[in-house]
C-alpha cells in the first residue's frame, strides 16, 4: 500500500517517496493499522488487530466491530477522506468491548481510493492488556505503550511500597509515641518514686543525724564514765593519800589536846601557888602550905614535860596545817582531774601534769621516783583538760605498772620521767608531753597493736585494754594530735603526746 | 541492584528459616537496613554480602542459595505485582525467555539504574532449548539455573538445567541447556 506522501508525517510535501513499504513491513511496524476502501468497508488490518477483532476485515464503517468515535459523525468514505485532510486525532473503539481503544491518524492512500488509520492501542494497565488477550510481542519495539504499561505497573508497585512505608512509618511513630508515653509514665512514676525516696532519705538522714547525736552523747558519756572510772580506780590510792596526813594531823591534834591538859594542870598549880602567896603566910602552917604549892607546881611541871610540849607543839601545829593543805590539794586535784567539762578551753598542760601526778601518786609511789621536767614557757593549749588529764593518767599508771613489773616487791625503785616542752611550728606549733619509764618495755611485735581496743599485755583483771585505745582516740581524733612510742624490751618505754597548740 | 532483589532475598530467608535467621544474615553481612525500598538502587555488594551471609548462617553452599534464590525470584516478582507482566511475556518458555531483554529495556524507564543481563534463546526443540546469558556480573550462573527451572515450571514444564559453557572456562558468556524432563 502506498499512502499520500503529502499526508505522511515527516515527508517533504510534493517529493516522491523514497521508500515504499510492503505489507509485511507495514504489519510489523503497525500491527494495529486499518484501511477502508471507497465503499467504506475495512479492506486491510494489521495482524494484531485482526486477532483482537477477528471480524474486522470487510466490516462497515458504521455499526462495524470497530467504531470511529472521533471525529464524530463519520458515516461514509467521503467523511473519512475529508477527516483525513483536516482532523489529526482519530479514536476507534471496539463495539463489543469498550476497553479496546485505538488512537491514531487517518491518512489517505496515494491514489485516494482508501483511507488508512495508523494507530496504537490505548491501554493503561497490564490487567486490561491481559484481558484483551495481548502479549508483549504484540507491541512493536518502538511502541511506547508497552513501556507505559510497565511504568504504570512500577508506579503501582511504588505506590504500594510508599503505602507500606507510610504504614510502617505510622507504626513506628505509634510505637515511638507509645514508648514516649511509656517513658513519660515511667519517668513520672520514677519522679514520684524519687520524691518518695527523697522523703525517705530525708527521714533516714534525720534519723541518722539523731542517732549520730545520740552516739556522740553516748560517746561523751562513755568518755566521762571512763574518766570517772579511772578516778574511781584511783580512789583507794587517793584515800590512802588523804589518810596519811589525816592520820598525823589527828595524832598531832591528840598531842596538842594532851598538851593542853598538861598546860591546864600547870596553870592550876600556878593558880594555887599564886593564891597561897597572896594570902601572906605568917604562920608556920601557912608557910608549909605555900611550900606544898610550890612543890606541886614543880611536880606538875615535871609531869607535864612542858619543855617538850613547848618545843613540839609549834611543830605539831605546822605539820597539821601542812597535812590539811595536802588533803586540800589532793581533793582539789581530784576535782580538777574529774572535771566533767566537755568544752575546750586554753589549758596549762603543766598543771594538768602535776594534777594527774598528785592523783596517781599512790600508783607509783612505792615503785618509782617521779621526775618532772616541765617547760616553764609552755604555751597554753586549746583542749579539753579533763580528757588530756585522762591521757596523762593512763600513761603514768601504765609507766608505774611497767616499772612495777621490773622491781616487784624488791624495794628497788625505777624512774618515771614526765617532761613537757614546746615544739615551735606553724599556728603556734605543738606541745609535747613525754612520759618515760625504766620499766619492762615492749616487744616490737606488740607495738603496732597497743592502740587497738581491748589489747592488753597485762594479766587478767589488771587492765581492760581500753586505756591506750581511749588515749589514742582522744589525742588523734578529738585533738588532731599524735602519740609517738618508742620502747626497748628490758629498758623501758617512752610515750610522747603531741598536741597542736591551736587544737 | 534494586531493592526489590534484596527484598526477595529477605523474603526467601524469612519464609523458609524465620525472621531470626534473616536478622542474623543481615548482621553477619554487616547490612544495617531496616527495610529495602524496591524502587531504590543498592550497591551490588549488598546483595552479594546477603547471599554470602545466608550461605554461612544456613550452612548451605552459596551456589545452592543462589539457585534457590533464582527459583524464588520468579515467584516473588510475580507476587509483587509483576505477575501480569510475566503473563504478558508469552505462553511458552522460549517466547517468555526471548521477551526478557525487551521487558528489561522497557523496565529501564522505571528503573533507570537497571543493569540487566541479556538472554537469547537458540536451538529450540520440543525437548530442549539453549539459553545464552550475558551479564556484567560474575558468579550468578546458579541463580540463572534456578530461574530457568522456575520459568519452565511457569508453563507446566519440569526442566533440568545445566551450564554448558561458562566464562570460568574462557567463554565470553554462559550457556545453559534446558532439557524438559517431561518431554
Amino acid at each position: 500500500m502506498t499512502v499520500d506522501p503529502d499526508n505522511t508525517p515527516g515527508t517533504t510535501a510534493g517529493a516522491a517517496p523514497a521508500v515504499t513499504l510492503d505489507a509485511a513491513a507495514l504489519n510489523a511496524i503497525c500491527p494495529f493499522h486499518l484501511a477502508w476502501d471507497a465503499s467504506g468497508r475495512v479492506v486491510q488490518a494489521g495482524p494484531v488487530l485482526r486477532r483482537l477483532v477477528p471480524d474486522v476485515l470487510g466490516s462497515p464503517l458504521v455499526d462495524g466491530p470497530l467504531r470511529v468515535v472521533k471525529p464524530h459523525g463519520l458515516r461514509r468514505f467521503e467523511d473519512l477522506r475529508a477527516a483525513s485532510a483536516s482532523a489529526r486525532l482519530t479514536l476507534l473503539q471496539g463495539r463489543d468491548d469498550d476497553r479496546l481503544r485505538l488512537r491514531g491518524e487517518l491518512v489517505p492512500s496515494a491514489d485516494r481510493t482508501a483511507v488508512v488509520f495508523f494507530g496504537a492501542l490505548v491501554v493503561s494497565d497490564l490487567e486490561t492488556a491481559t484481558a484483551l488477550g495481548l502479549s508483549l510481542r504484540d507491541f512493536p519495539a518502538h511502541d511506547g505503550v508497552a513501556d507505559l504499561l510497565l511504568m504504570a505497573r512500577a508506579q503501582t508497585t511504588s505506590l504500594g511500597e510508599a503505602q507500606e512505608l507510610t504504614q510502617r512509618l505510622q507504626t513506628l511513630n505509634q510505637e515511638l509515641e507509645d514508648r514516649v508515653d511509656e517513658r513519660t509514665r515511667s519517668l513520672s512514676e520514677s519522679r514520684d518514686k524519687l520524691a518518695l525516696y527523697a522523703l525517705e532519705l530525708e527521714d533516714l538522714s534525720e534519723r541518722l543525724r539523731a542517732e549520730s547525736r545520740e552516739r556522740e552523747k553516748v560517746e561523751e558519756d562513755l568518755r566521762l564514765a571512763h574518766r570517772l572510772e579511772a578516778v574511781g580506780q584511783l580512789a583507794a590510792g587517793v584515800a590512802h593519800e588523804i589518810n596519811t596526813p589525816v592520820q598525823f594531823v589527828g595524832d598531832n591534834l591528840r598531842f596538842l589536846g594532851d598538851a593542853l591538859g598538861d598546860v591546864e594542870r600547870v596553870l592550876a598549880a600556878y593558880e594555887g601557888l599564886v593564891d597561897a602567896a597572896l594570902a601572906r603566910p605568917g604562920s608556920t602552917a601557912e608557910v608549909d602550905h605555900l611550900a606544898e604549892h610550890v612543890e606541886r607546881l614543880r611536880t606538875t611541871l615535871s609531869d607535864a614535860e612542858m619543855d617538850f610540849v613547848l618545843e613540839e607543839a609549834p611543830r605539831a601545829v605546822r605539820e597539821s596545817l601542812e597535812g590539811m593543805e595536802r588533803v586540800s590539794s589532793i581533793v582539789r586535784a581530784m576535782k580538777e582531774f574529774a572535771h566533767p567539762d566537755v568544752d575546750r578551753r586554753l589549758t596549762d598542760l603543766n598543771k594538768a601534769v602535776t594534777t594527774t601526778l598528785v592523783v596517781a601518786r599512790n600508783e607509783y609511789r612505792d615503785v618509782a621516783e617521779v621526775v618532772t621536767d616541765l617547760d616553764e614557757d609552755l604555751p597554753q593549749v586549746a583542749c579539753n583538760p579533763g580528757e588530756i588529764n585522762q591521757v596523762v593518767l593512763t600513761l603514768v599508771v601504765n609507766a608505774a605498772h611497767a616499772v612495777e613489773a621490773v622491781v616487784g616487791n624488791s624495794g628497788a625503785r625505777g624512774t618515771i620521767t614526765v617532761r613537757t616542752r614546746h615544739l615551735p611550728g606553724p599556728d603556734g606549733g605543738q606541745v609535747e608531753i613525754v612520759v618515760e619509764d625504766t620499766g619492762i618495755g615492749m616487744a616490737a611485735d606488740v607495738l603496732p597493736r597497743i592502740f587497738d581496743p581491748f589489747f592488753t599485755t597485762k594479766a587478767v583483771g589488771q587492765g581492760t585494754g581500753q586505756g591506750l585505745s581511749m588515749a589514742h582516740a582522744i589525742v588523734t581524733t578529738r585533738h588532731r594530735g599524735r602519740i609517738l612510742v618508742t620502747s626497748t624490751p628490758g629498758e623501758g618505754s617512752s610515750f610522747a603526746v603531741r598536741l597542736p597548740v591551736g587544737a | 541492584m534494586y531493592g526489590l532483589v534484596n527484598r526477595a532475598v529477605e523474603d526467601l530467608v524469612t519464609n523458609k528459616f524465620g525472621p531470626e535467621a534473616w536478622a542474623e544474615v543481615k548482621s553477619r553481612a554487616g547490612v544495617d537496613v531496616g527495610m529495602f525500598v524496591a524502587m531504590s538502587p543498592y550497591p551490588d555488594a549488598v546483595t552479594y554480602s546477603l547471599v554470602g551471609a545466608a550461605s554461612e548462617v544456613l550452612d548451605l553452599p552459596a551456589e545452592q542459595v543462589l539457585e534457590a534464590f533464582g527459583e524464588y525470584w520468579m515467584q516473588y516478582s510475580a507476587r509483587e505485582g509483576y505477575g501480569e507482566l510475566l503473563d504478558l511475556m508469552g505462553n511458552d518458555l522460549p517466547t517468555f525467555l526471548a521477551e526478557l531483554d525487551d521487558v528489561h529495556e522497557r523496565l529501564k524507564l522505571s528503573f533507570p539504574d537497571l543493569v540487566p543481563p541479556s538472554m537469547t534463546v537458540s536451538d529450540v526443540t520440543d525437548a530442549s532449548l539453549v539459553v545464552h546469558y550475558r551479564s556484567d556480573r560474575a558468579g550468578l550462573a546458579p541463580f540463572v539455573v534456578g530461574l530457568l527451572r522456575a520459568a519452565a515450571a511457569r508453563f507446566g514444564r519440569t526442566a533440568e538445567v545445566t551450564v554448558t559453557r561458562s566464562r570460568d572456562d574462557g567463554h565470553d558468556h554462559e550457556e545453559f541447556l534446558v532439557r524438559y524432563l517431561d518431554a
